[in-house]
């Protein structure tokens, strides 16, 4: 099965939401997209909306997501949330989070890490 | 949610009770510090974060702003980092807010969740005790250093779990009989001036020093015991009274200097290097902070090698030495410290030590010695009441004279002390060396024999009038050294030595 690097993008995202779906958070977006940028997946934790940036096949998942999400691409997400948060009406009403993701491929075996509250 | 706890801040050597504003509210998570803060309160952002979370509490995914009031003032120091913790415990409801107005914080937060102490905290504590605060919270090695201030209450803290238990009262606090912890002055330590081989001249001249808070110039080759008998002055002084201790240790704290000394009641002194910078002398810097004579304060100045320092920072003395006092002013601010010490100089006759031995020829021409002995200004000399020259003492396998101990020189200067602080009881000033004008006719009366002693002296010796000044300020100590109400001529031929001793190398007709 051959994949591009977008469809694999995507299915590692899609496995993200059902991940979280069982955790008990509900999806609220998916690739969700302003002109300044894109955010993978925003999810509701209760009241806390959290934003999700999904890493997919990472030689190692033993890093500090600030190693791998780095302080521009941190600076881009969260402007996008602050958009979301207007769009919705709910900018400075409800607590919001940002998550990484983070998916490796090791022997045909998948594994993941999740980062609450990463940046 | 807005909490608001209490910290201070420091201006010179006095503290300002600072308001500490923790907001949380939805939003962006993030965290920013506002009200004047310098980089080292800033980066209590992370030294916060960390301590916060290395000590099971869990740090806020919110936007936290605090704010520093009032926010026109200046700040900095590591001390705010306690404050903002508990401020973002309370706002995030992990601890319960007790009584914010009569509560204040000083510690810097480790990432370990230690508290550690701060630089300049018992002038904090002091300034908070002022403002109504009745419970401070702080680390352990501040506490010893604020045991001395009364009617407050001083909880020590180890580290943020420690804390949240004393603060919720959960933990006994230790009682305040701590003060023990500070042990018996160890006189020993600081040696005794039997060590002294001969020197008896020197040695008298300390205890008139000691006695009447004067200031003197000791002249002598190398070797001869000048720096010997400066380091064992403070073991011939009376010990420090609560209320100088506390000014002392003001200034000791915001300087980060031990305290240890100063909390046994032992007087400072201070030794700078000849090298030393007017900025270090006096007092400055872009943090204004104090100088030596300051440090100095309630105790001794020691300046070895008087002639080697800058010719500029000597002249800086003159003002601190009248007024006791020095106000380094700034644009936007001035600031003042308290200067009130004894000056103790030393120096060598000459660039090459040796004029004036009978062991040693001395390789100076008469030029240099004058340029060297120049170092030493007119109006600095002036202020100098005691010049005493020193021999090489011969080494003898038995000593004969029986040398004299500090503790008996230490009593004798207590009493001296007491009959001034007598005698002063009404007055402005409380020693001998602060004698002048209307007061000083009023209090070193003489008989007549002693006033023509003095015209004489001021005739045939070429004293100056100014001189006469100071030689009836020294009397008037060497009397009260003697328990006597009434100079006698004894004590003004010794005072006049003194001071000759200062024209036999100055040559001085002034």
């Amino acid at each position: 099965m051959r994949m591009n690097r977008r469809e694999k993008g995507a299915m590692y995202e899609q496995k993200s939401a059902s991940y979280l779906e069982s955790l008990g958070y509900q999806v609220c977006a998916m690739n969700y997209r302003t002109r300044v940028g894109e955010i993978d997946l925003i999810v509701k934790d209760k009241e806390t909306f959290v934003f999700v940036e999904v890493k997919s096949l990472l030689a190692n998942l033993d890093f500090h997501p600030s190693e791998r999400v780095d302080y521009r691409k941190q600076q881009r997400i969260r402007k996008v949330a602050v958009q979301y948060m207007l769009e919705i009406n709910e900018y400075e009403k409800s607590p919001m989070r940002f998550d990484v993701m983070a998916w490796q491929l090791l022997a045909g075996k998948e594994n993941f890490q999740h980062y609450i509250n990463a940046f | 949610m807005l909490t608001i706890v209490q910290t201070c801040t420091l201006i010179g050597i006095d503290g300002v009770v600072i308001r500490v504003e923790v907001n949380l509210s939805n939003g962006l998570p993030g965290f920013s510090i506002v009200g004047l803060a310098d980089p080292s309160i800033k980066e209590a952002k992370e030294r916060v974060r960390v301590c916060i979370q290395n000590s099971g509490f869990s740090f806020p995914v919110k936007k936290i702003v605090v704010n520093l009031a009032p926010a026109s003032i200046k700040k900095s120091g590591t001390h705010f980092d306690f404050s903002i913790a508990v401020g973002i415990l309370i706002a995030s409801e992990q601890i319960e807010k007790t009584t914010p107005r009569s509560e204040a914080f000083l510690g810097e937060c480790s990432l370990n969740g230690d508290i550690r102490g701060v630089i300049g905290c018992l002038p904090m504590v002091l300034a908070l005790k002022s403002a109504g605060v009745k419970r401070i919270f702080l680390s352990e090695e501040n506490w010893i250093e604020c045991l001395m201030v009364k009617e407050i209450e001083l909880i020590p803290v180890k580290d943020l779990t420690d804390f949240v238990a004393c603060y919720h009262n959960k933990k006994e606090t230790e009682p305040r009989s701590a003060l023990d912890k500070v042990d018996q002055i160890h006189y020993s330590v600081l040696g005794d001036f039997s060590d002294i081989q001969g020197q008896s001249e020197a040695v008298r001249a300390m205890q008139i020093a000691a006695a009447g808070r004067h200031n003197a110039l000791m002249i002598g080759g190398p070797g001869v015991g000048k720096t010997m008998i400066a380091k064992r002055m403070p073991t011939i002084m009376p010990l420090l009274t609560e209320e100088e201790q506390i000014a002392t240790m003001k200034i000791h704290s915001v300087a980060g200097m031990p305290l240890e000394t100063i909390i046994q009641g032992l007087p400072p002194v201070r030794m700078p290097h000849h090298t030393i910078t007017k900025a270090a002398l006096v007092g400055g810097g872009n943090r204004v902070l104090p100088g030596e004579i300051s440090l100095a304060h309630h105790g001794i100045l020691f300046l070895d090698e008087l002639p080697e320092f800058d010719r500029h920072t000597l002249e800086l003395l003159r003002e601190p030495i009248e007024e006791h006092r020095i106000r380094i002013a700034r644009s936007a601010h001035s600031i003042e410290f308290p200067s009130d010490f004894i000056l103790i100089a030393a120096m060598n006759p000459c660039p090459c030590g040796n004029y004036g031995s009978k062991y040693h020829p001395c390789t100076c021409s008469r030029r240099e010695r004058k340029r060297y002995l120049d170092h030493i200004s007119g109006p600095l000399r002036d202020r100098l009441d005691l010049f005493i020259e020193m021999e090489e003492p011969l080494y003898t396998y038995e000593p004969s004279q029986k040398t004299v101990t500090s503790q008996e020189l230490r009593a004798s200067v207590l009493l001296a002390r007491q009959h001034q602080t007598e005698r002063y009881q009404h007055e402005m000033f409380h020693s001998n060396a602060e004698l002048a004008g209307g007061e000083l006719s009023k209090y070193c009366q003489l008989s007549r024999d002693s006033k023509r002693l003095l015209q004489q002296a001021n005739r045939k010796l070429r004293i100056s009038l100014r001189s006469i000044v100071r030689i009836q300020r020294i009397a008037r100590t060497i009397a009260d050294l003697d328990q006597e109400d009434q100079i006698k001529e004894a004590h003004l031929l010794e005072a006049i030595h003194y001071k000759q001793n200062s024209s036999r190398y100055w040559g001085d007709g002034e």
